[in-house]
């Protein structure tokens, strides 16, 4: 998987998951649809925007392959 | 909702580390500072992340999106004031979790930590007990009615203690280093997490944080009741360092031995049911 798309994962699963908590506010959406689709989102949340921090940029020296 | 969360993924993990620390001070040592845990966390999220090749790799990775899942699950039961029962099945699934986890690794020590907790299976009896000694009282196991009914009654915790004292083992039950700890015992080397190493267990480290949590946060919801948030923090807080204590002070015990102590707990306190069953009609 490449960097931006576990950024473009991350990024989406957290947005998701505040609109459903903005929308259950203001009682466009069941809170209990909102806290669901949130259950779902946040693991995909952290651990997409971990593996996206974790990537290598692709700039690396290259790697010791042995003698 | 994802502010609810992130601020209790914060406080559990800091909670961990409080834990560490004053297990550390009791027993006579420094210990890490209190952020340590939240350190820890951010250093596996940056640790270089592969999936070993005897692993089952959708479950191996799975798991950790289910970990996380279930108890950002159990803290909105909580916090809407939803059935106990499924802060029961949660736990149960967590039982699931903790065994998929060992398995899917492929790793003996995985499998040896695997194997352990499904012997702590027993770990959830005292929880049963629990959730049957409340309803006695209650005769709801809504926890918006549990607390309602503190309100008006008194706290659980005096009035059922021995409901709350199996509460507290199953809460000790899931503390790191402490007596029951036997899934992730260093003679298995971190038993069934072994293998979760990188992302895969700084994902698992924000699940557990969720998991201290939520089960303190339930401890004085259900036997307390409901109170401001910052002196639910406050008591919360407190429950945690006479846990540590507890961790502190007392040797892991042996797999079988955890079982007979938890087994005894649950007999107690179907003994108390049926005495006030007998005694309350």
């Amino acid at each position: 998987m490449k960097k931006r798309t576990a950024l473009i994962i991350g990024l989406s699963a957290g947005g998701i998951s505040v609109i459903a908590g903005l929308l259950a506010t203001f009682g466009y959406l069941s809170v209990m649809v909102a806290e669901l689709l949130t259950v779902i989102a946040f693991p995909i949340f952290v651990i997409f925007i971990a593996l996206w921090w974790n990537a290598k940029s692709g700039e690396e020296d290259i790697p010791f392959i042995g003698y | 909702m994802i502010e609810h969360l992130l601020f209790a993924t914060f406080v559990g993990l800091l909670f961990h580390g409080i834990h560490r620390k004053v297990i550390a001070r009791i027993q006579g040592r420094p210990g890490p500072p209190i952020w340590q845990e939240i350190l820890h966390t951010l250093k596996f999220s940056f640790k270089e992340t592969w999936i070993p090749k005897t692993a089952s790799q959708t479950l191996f990775v799975a798991i950790v999106f289910v970990a996380i899942a279930i108890w950002s699950a159990a803290l909105f039961v909580l916090l809407s004031g939803r059935s106990l029962l499924i802060l029961f099945g949660v736990y149960l699934l967590h039982k699931i979790v903790e065994h998929g986890m060992g398995l899917s690794s492929g790793s003996p020590y995985g499998k040896f930590g695997a194997i352990r907790s499904v012997i702590s299976a027993a770990s959830e009896l005292p929880l049963l007990a629990t959730v049957a000694a409340i309803y006695f009282f209650t005769h709801s196991l809504s926890i918006a009615d549990i607390a309602a009914y503190q309100q008006v009654h008194g706290p659980l915790l005096v009035i059922a203690f021995p409901a709350a004292a199996a509460m507290y083992l199953v809460v000790l039950s899931k503390m790191h280093y402490g007596p029951f700890s036997i899934i992730e015992a260093k003679e298995i080397v971190s038993g069934n997490m072994t293998e979760h190493f990188g992302v895969w267990r700084a994902g698992l480290e924000v699940a557990y944080a969720l998991k201290t949590y939520v089960l303190l946060y339930a401890f004085v919801l259900l036997f307390i009741g409901q109170l401001p948030s910052v002196l639910t923090l406050l008591l919360m807080l407190l429950i945690l360092i006479s846990l540590s204590f507890v961790c502190a002070v007392t040797p892991m015990l042996s797999p079988y031995d955890t079982v007979t102590i938890q087994s005894l707990m649950t007999g107690a306190l179907v003994v108390y049911i049926i005495i006030l069953g007998v005694v309350m009609g």
